[in-house]
């Protein structure tokens, strides 16, 4: 590519053009390449940093008696050099597989109340609020054909999770029964505080129905939510991996 | 883990729409642009697909999405006969070189292959409630049932669900790979547009140093990591804005006897159209482009070949989509755009396709320019004077905002260090340089662009709601949209300063087409 005298002499001729340059230009030549070695340094830091973070968190924390982290986000979190770098956004996740396991990342029995309630209390005044949950009679509506993650039933038998219907009512099932369920919480009252603290809520929605189906498995729990409101729906569909204890 | 294999046929699928979409124009664009510009084309087809779909009420199938497809095909291939019948030998191979042209689409599909495997394989991604609630489900919704709803139309937009939909129907359960694809397709088109554009005149150590900087700088930087893998608008709109941007400031700066390089102006009206349907506010921000054009297209008498080939892409995208939105769901009624404003956007976008003939009128019968490189700098100018007024009238929320975004991008809340510290900064400093507003230059179009854009984000955001303090915020996201341009443009003044020729670029004849296509050997 590089055509080698002639280059050479080219830049001979810029490094001599660049001393005749104006200020303004020399200036503004010193600020980019500054900001180039800033954004440099930065990742440096985190390059040579942020293993060591992961190293703590997944091996040496786990010697000491301590917990071990097992996502990589997790184990990066209390490394100040990539909580500074990466500037409190959503650390990136490759477990999962598929919408289910996305969801699991993000909404869980754990923090279903917290979410609706956030939205409950912001929304309320606008005459928001959770009408039915809709509740496939047939497993296999819910859970269906093959795709996504392994799972176990309870009586040992796997099935593959795939993508939960959403929609607005029951039209979508209009191939398979469906019954509404009153509100029947998951939460232990501890875990209730726990939420409560951390999102600030003043009080939690009692409002919302959710549904659980007919079976779990495994301990897994699969709750459909359905939001609807005024002019606006909002729609979950939770699932958490393991209920008891409240741990994931 | 599910296999990624569908995610990458639904890749292959807009790559192989954008290639035949693209054919006629392969020549004019050059192998690179051509090539990088496929992906963004065939995405395209997504909302045409549910627009029919929508419209004959039917699945949005594999036929469904090859018709979709061939909506686009057709339509750009008729701009390109309208706009270009000179270019009637660019339609076979007739005159090429089959063999360099085998050979780039063999670079490119091998260069789409190993990108969009291993990022199929890393699968690492990063999705909030919209992308999980809206962005992903609204697809599979959409591919079940066909219909683009209200919710679509209302929050959402139609590109994204649409993009959604199209995977789900190849089978895919989420989507991994595209937003990180679009990622690498802005940085690979930085490169080739600054390349052919800015640095055509520097050495090739020049070219080296200051085209990689640009996209190393981009690639190390935080907030482009995470869009290029968070599941939603951001990415794919800041794509899209530089996308019709560049090709418009290249049309320009390409232009011959017979206008701006319609080549150009066709991808940039295209580009311009998956700007709109990405988000519910893209259709203000396809303002920028808008008037971008309208500047470029009234540089010389404006010719109506000219004019279509910008606004005929960009006007059947936007309106066929719209057009089975209206028939379906009638005047919908909800939050973010309702059916009556968006009627009325889509008004004025009519009247912007004959405005370049208004302005040449009034060009001639006022007493100062206002055509050509002066339209941009007066609207600019003229709007930030409205931004003002606006803010002074309604000046509670408009404090509330701007105090939300000045705690967002400077004071760390927004998670973006000293990245809006170095954008004042540099372009101070390109103020004293003069390449802010340098006639005939590379720059002057970029910088007046991140204006308009600014001051459109200070109509819609400050007044109509006044944001949230934290990286969540609407208007701390979108601003990541102008970011690769401000890239582009800091990365065009120093092109000028370390290329002695280009000083003198105002007195050289444009660039040919031949002289802007990088070979794909080199």
């Amino acid at each position: 590519m590089s055509d080698g005298p002639r280059e050479g002499l080219l830049l001979v001729r810029n490094a001599q053009t660049l001393r005749s340059k104006p200020l303004a230009d020399k200036i503004m030549l010193i600020a980019v390449v500054l900001c180039l070695a800033i954004a440099l340094v930065r990742v440096g830091l985190v390059v040579v940093t942020v293993p060591y973070a992961m190293y703590k968190n997944s091996v040496a924390v786990p010697a000491a008696g301590g917990a071990s982290s097992k996502s990589v986000g997790s184990r990066v979190a209390h490394s100040w050099t990539w909580l500074t770098w990466w500037g409190g956004r959503p650390n990136p996740h490759r477990d999962g597989g598929n919408y289910l396991g996305v969801m699991s990342r993000h909404i869980t029995s754990r923090n279903l109340g917290c979410v609706i309630g956030v939205l409950l209390e912001k929304d309320n005044a606008k005459g928001y609020g959770i009408t039915r949950v809709i509740v496939p009679s047939d497993m296999t509506a819910l859970y269906g054909e093959e795709s996504g993650n392994l799972m176990k039933r309870a009586d040992g038998t796997e099935f593959r999770t795939y993508w939960a219907p959403i929609s607005r009512d029951a039209a979508i099932f209009s191939d398979v029964p469906v019954k509404t369920r009153k509100y029947d919480p998951v939460l232990t009252a501890a875990q209730s505080a726990a939420l409560r603290t951390t999102a600030g809520l003043k009080e939690q929605s009692k409002e919302f129905w959710v549904a659980k189906p007919r079976v779990g498995g495994s301990g897994q729990w699969i709750l459909y939510a359905s939001v609807t409101g005024e002019k606006r729906d909002y729609f979950f569909i939770p699932l958490e991996l393991s209920p008891a204890g409240g741990a994931k | 883990m599910s296999s990624p294999l569908p995610e990458l046929a639904a890749i292959a699928y807009f790559v192989v729409i954008g290639w035949i979409a693209l054919w006629p124009m392969r020549e004019r664009l050059g192998a690179f642009a051509y090539h990088t510009a496929a992906l963004p084309s065939g995405m395209l087809a997504a909302p045409l697909a549910a627009a029919f779909t929508t419209t004959l009420h039917r699945p949005l199938d594999f036929i469904s999405a090859a018709v979709g497809g061939l909506l686009l095909v057709a339509a750009v291939w008729a701009v390109t006969w309208l706009a270009m019948p000179h270019a009637s030998a660019a339609w076979t191979l007739g005159g090429s070189d089959a063999g360099g042209v085998a050979k780039g689409f063999g670079l490119a599909a091998g260069a789409y292959a190993v990108v969009a495997g291993v990022l199929g394989v890393a699968r690492f991604t990063i999705a909030n409630a919209d992308s999980y609630v809206s962005y992903w489900p609204l697809g599979v919704e959409l591919s079940r049932t066909g219909a683009i709803n209200e919710r679509v139309f209302a929050s959402r937009a139609q590109l994204l669900p649409s993009l959604s939909a199209i995977h789900v129907t190849f089978g895919s359960d989420w989507a991994y790979v595209i937003y990180p694809m679009v990622a690498v397709t802005l940085l690979v088109w930085i490169a080739t547009t600054l390349w052919s554009g800015p640095l055509r005149s520097a050495s090739t150590r020049t070219k080296l140093f200051v085209s990689g900087a640009a996209v190393g700088f981009l690639a190390l930087e935080p907030s482009f990591v995470f869009h290029s893998i968070f599941v939603h608008s951001h990415m794919i709109s800041a794509t899209y804005l530089l996308m019709s941007l560049s090709s418009l400031w290249v049309a320009a700066r390409t232009a011959d006897e017979d206008g701006p390089n319609a080549a150009w102006l066709i991808v940039a009206g295209a580009f311009a159209a998956g700007l709109a349907l990405t988000r519910t506010d893209g259709l203000a921000y396809e303002f920028v482009p808008v008037a971008t054009a309208i500047g470029v297209l009234t540089l010389s008498k404006v010719r109506l070949k000219s004019v279509v080939a910008f606004f005929a892409p960009m006007m059947f995208v936007i309106y066929a989509v719209f057009a089975a939105g209206y028939a379906g769901l009638g005047m919908w009624k909800d939050n973010k755009l309702s059916g009556k404003p968006a009627l009325m956007i889509l008004g004025v976008l009519a009247v912007a396709a004959v405005s370049p003939w208004i302005v040449e009128q009034l060009d001639r019968r006022l007493p100062f320019r206002v055509a050509g490189e002066r339209f941009m700098g007066l609207l600019v100018s003229v709007s930030a004077v409205l931004l003002l007024a606006v803010f002074v009238i309604k000046w509670d929320s408009a404090r509330l905002a701007l105090a939300n975004t000045r705690i967002n991008l400077f004071e760390g809340a927004g998670g973006y260090f000293y990245l809006w510290y170095a954008v004042v900064i540099l372009t101070a400093i390109s103020a004293f340089t003069g390449d802010a507003l340098r006639p005939k230059s590379w720059t002057r179009g970029a910088f007046l662009g991140v204006a308009l854009f600014f001051v459109i984000a200070g109509l819609v955001h400050g007044t109509a709601h006044a944001g949230r303090i934290g990286v969540g915020d609407s208007l701390n996201r979108i601003v990541f949209h102008v970011v690769p341009v401000v890239v582009w443009y800091v990365s065009a003044v120093v092109a000028r300063i370390l290329s002695p020729a280009e000083e003198t670029a105002d007195a050289e004849a444009a660039p040919t087409p031949q002289q802007l296509q990088p070979d794909l050997a080199e």
